[in-house]
């Protein structure tokens, strides 16, 4: 195994314009992923984490190519030897390496064809790829098993599976050809608490079976910190802090990661409410405040985040920030259980 | 911990009258397949200025229970049991026998029990103002006045922290965010000065950030306002942060009953213990699998001759638990649990004790 990264994600872009008017001008740009770049290692889970309309789900979308970013580079090594870039690939490229690259998404309702059966939803990747018939029965029934399918329920339809076991589907669907990098948009936010435990349980065990990268993007704080090596936290379009889990949780490098990380209620009744309570609503990225885009938020915030804008820099070693005052704050992080 | 002393405040069977008793409700939904049995012989009881904390996960007859309290349950549910909603200086009225168009009922709807729900989004009108929706809500309960309405309205945006509250009674529910929508729902809530607050999930579909801030606006509220408040969510943590007491529902039944803090010190019920193994911990990355549930929540249909929870319950005793319904009994001060772990509950169930009981 090399030491290339299996992502080298450089400069990515994502613009949505705004029409306007009767002549549908372009009045302006939603910067919904604005100058992203990281690194993934093999078998890696990078989870990435921020509130709605943050950028996180167009991140992860524009990695593996389901929409077409509007700059950069996401340099894709699935074998050791070659290395290509998804972002300006062609149309053949992309689909020779579609089976290194897949998706989990976030409602299990509506991400599976009704009218199809269960052995043809998971078959259908493999179909894509031209992989002989004679060889897609015995794939399907190996991959349903190790997430937890009974063979025999294959040719059901969706409907007659709960929502745990729909997620299941959609998984084995993801892992059907054997990819290299998968991206889970929220795969467990649309489950029940009990069933959203297997599911996890689920991705850990195939992880560590199949050495899986993982790109985890999730909004819940606790189930990120389960299941990711490291975090990347968004804020309007760009990544503001980026380092291991344990690290983050425990000496957070930004405002927003501390911010965040003191509003998850934890379940015990004893512990002091010490939420830091975030003034005001997250910046649009259509119209972004100057300077860094969390100061009109941040309590910590002075004159130069007003008038200059960050850049994500190395604070400590492999701990990334975009806090122009990273170094003299003493941020806190999770406290952790003082009980068992 | 050792800490196991209860202090006599702390415990279920308290002194101070109750504002809201629901006894032995049961919600039947005439389906297809059978009698879907939302709530099966609920009992619980909401003090005034506290806050009861329902949880279970989705279709455990949560918000059916919620729902009968103002009488706004499916059309074709049938309600039976009593819902008594108590007064300082009368006797108490029982919301399930009061009629559709009952004036006492409209009263107490959105009035003295007022109800705020998941998606904001849904719960307003789009096509009319936030103001007009607000003021109607005014006029219904509090002032047939408009000015004064008009002047209450503004007020309680005031209070749930919107700025610019005038500004805000013209602005339509899609010109609002998740949050701000939300605080909006809630002053149309309190504004008729509720002695009970239903929340259904008020913050499931909220951020983070956004949530901290709700749920901190609903405990000031609570301070200043001194109203109960029936709390319903899947999220313990929420759950730790806001309630007084907790009930766990399971399949249409409460299946433990404890004061917040007994419950999380002790759990006594193995569903409710796999409820709080499921969900990861902040502050704790173990690198251990979760200990989860195994199984899925099963569809309550046609009345139940054992205990629900028995398929995925990793200490059920087989002959017992497959065969009874256990009661719900105190097994510890204050603490009520519905599991035949515990001798008591044996007991209760007319069956010996001893033999089980390791």
């Amino acid at each position: 195994m090399s030491n290339k990264p299996l992502l080298k994600i450089e400069g990515l872009k994502k613009y949505f314009p705004i029409e306007s008017g009767a002549l549908r001008k372009v009045t302006g740009y939603v910067k919904a992923v604005d100058d992203v770049s990281f690194e993934l290692a093999r078998g890696e889970v990078l989870g990435l984490v921020g509130e709605s309309g943050c950028g996180k789900t167009t991140l992860g979308r524009c990695i593996i190519r389901a929409i077409d970013p509007t700059g950069g580079a996401v340099h894709f090594s699935p074998l050791d030897d070659e290395s290509i870039d998804l972002a300006s690939a062609d149309k053949k490229t992309l689909r020779r390496n579609r089976r290194h690259m897949n998706m989990v998404f976030q409602d299990p309702f509506s991400s599976l064809s009704p009218r199809m059966t269960v052995r043809d939803i998971i078959a259908e990747p493999l179909r894509a790829q031209k992989i002989p018939e004679s060889e897609i029965n015995g794939k399907v029934e190996r991959i349903a098993e190790s997430c937890g399918l009974n063979p025999a329920f294959l040719s059901r339809y969706p409907n007659a599976f709960s929502g745990g076991q729909r997620q299941r589907v959609c998984i084995a669907r993801a892992l059907v050809t054997d990819p290299v990098l998968v991206v889970a948009d929220e795969p467990v936010s649309a489950l029940d608490v009990s069933v959203q435990g297997q599911i996890l349980n689920l991705l850990q065990h195939l992880r560590q079976e199949l050495n899986l990268s993982f790109i985890f993007v999730a909004h819940d704080l606790s189930v990120v910190e389960h299941i990711a090596d490291r975090v990347a936290v968004m804020y309007v379009g760009k990544i503001i802090e980026l380092t291991d889990t344990e690290q983050l949780y425990s000496r957070p490098q930004h405002p927003y990661t501390e911010a965040l990380l003191s509003a998850v209620p934890k379940p015990d009744p004893d512990l002091p409410d010490e939420t830091i309570i975030l003034g005001g609503e997250v910046a649009s990225a259509a119209n972004p405040p100057s300077g860094c885009y969390f100061h009109p938020r941040c309590r910590y915030a002075g004159e130069i985040c007003r008038t200059e804008a960050p850049t994500l820099r190395e604070v400590e070693p492999g701990h990334w920030s975009a806090c122009h005052l990273a170094e003299s704050l003493d941020l806190a992080g999770v406290v952790p259980d003082q009980d068992d | 911990m050792s800490t196991s002393v209860i202090q006599p405040t702390d415990s279920i069977e308290s002194t101070t009258a109750p504002l809201l008793e629901i006894k032995n409700l049961r919600v039947v939904l005439p389906i297809l397949e059978g009698d879907l049995v939302a709530a099966d012989g609920v009992n619980i009881q909401i003090k005034p200025g506290k806050t009861l904390g329902l949880v279970g996960e989705s279709g455990c007859g949560k918000t059916m229970t919620a729902q009968s309290i103002l009488q706004i349950a499916p059309k074709i549910a049938k309600t039976s049991g009593q819902i008594l909603l108590h007064y300082a200086d009368r006797p108490p009225t029982d919301i399930v026998a009061l009629g559709k168009n009952d004036p006492e009922l409209l009263r107490i709807r959105g009035g003295e029990c007022a109800m705020i729900f998941q998606e904001p989004m849904t719960s307003f009108s789009p096509v009319h103002t936030i103001g007009n929706q607000l003021i109607e809500a005014i006029l219904l309960h509090r002032t047939s006045d408009k000015k004064e309405a008009r002047e209450i309205a503004i007020a309680m945006l005031d209070k749930v922290g919107i700025p610019a509250p005038a500004e805000t009674l013209k602005k339509y529910p899609h010109h609002l965010s998740g949050g701000m929508r939300q605080r909006a729902m809630i002053a149309m809530a309190l504004s008729s000065r509720p002695r009970l607050l239903i929340a259904d999930e008020p913050t499931t579909a909220l951020d983070v950030t956004v949530q901290a801030q709700v749920l901190r606006l609903m405990r000031d509220l609570q301070r200043d306002l001194g109203m109960a408040i029936l709390y319903i969510s899947h999220d313990l943590g929420v759950i730790a942060r806001m309630a007084d007491e907790v009930a766990v529902m399971y399949m249409g039944s409460i299946v433990e009953h404890a004061p917040v803090r007994e419950l999380f010190r002790s759990v006594k019920h193995p569903y409710t213990k796999g409820l709080m193994g499921s969900a990861p911990r902040i502050g704790k990355k173990s690198g251990e699998p979760l200990a989860t549930i195994m199984g899925n929540v099963p569809i309550p249909i046609n009345k139940p001759t054992a205990c629900g929870f028995f398929p995925r319950c990793p200490v059920g005793i087989a002959g017992i638990c497959d065969q009874v319904v256990p009661p719900l009994v105190e097994v510890a001060p204050g603490h009520k649990s519905a599991c035949f772990r515990y001798p008591q509950v044996l007991a209760a169930a007319g069956l010996e004790s001893g033999t089980t009981n390791e």
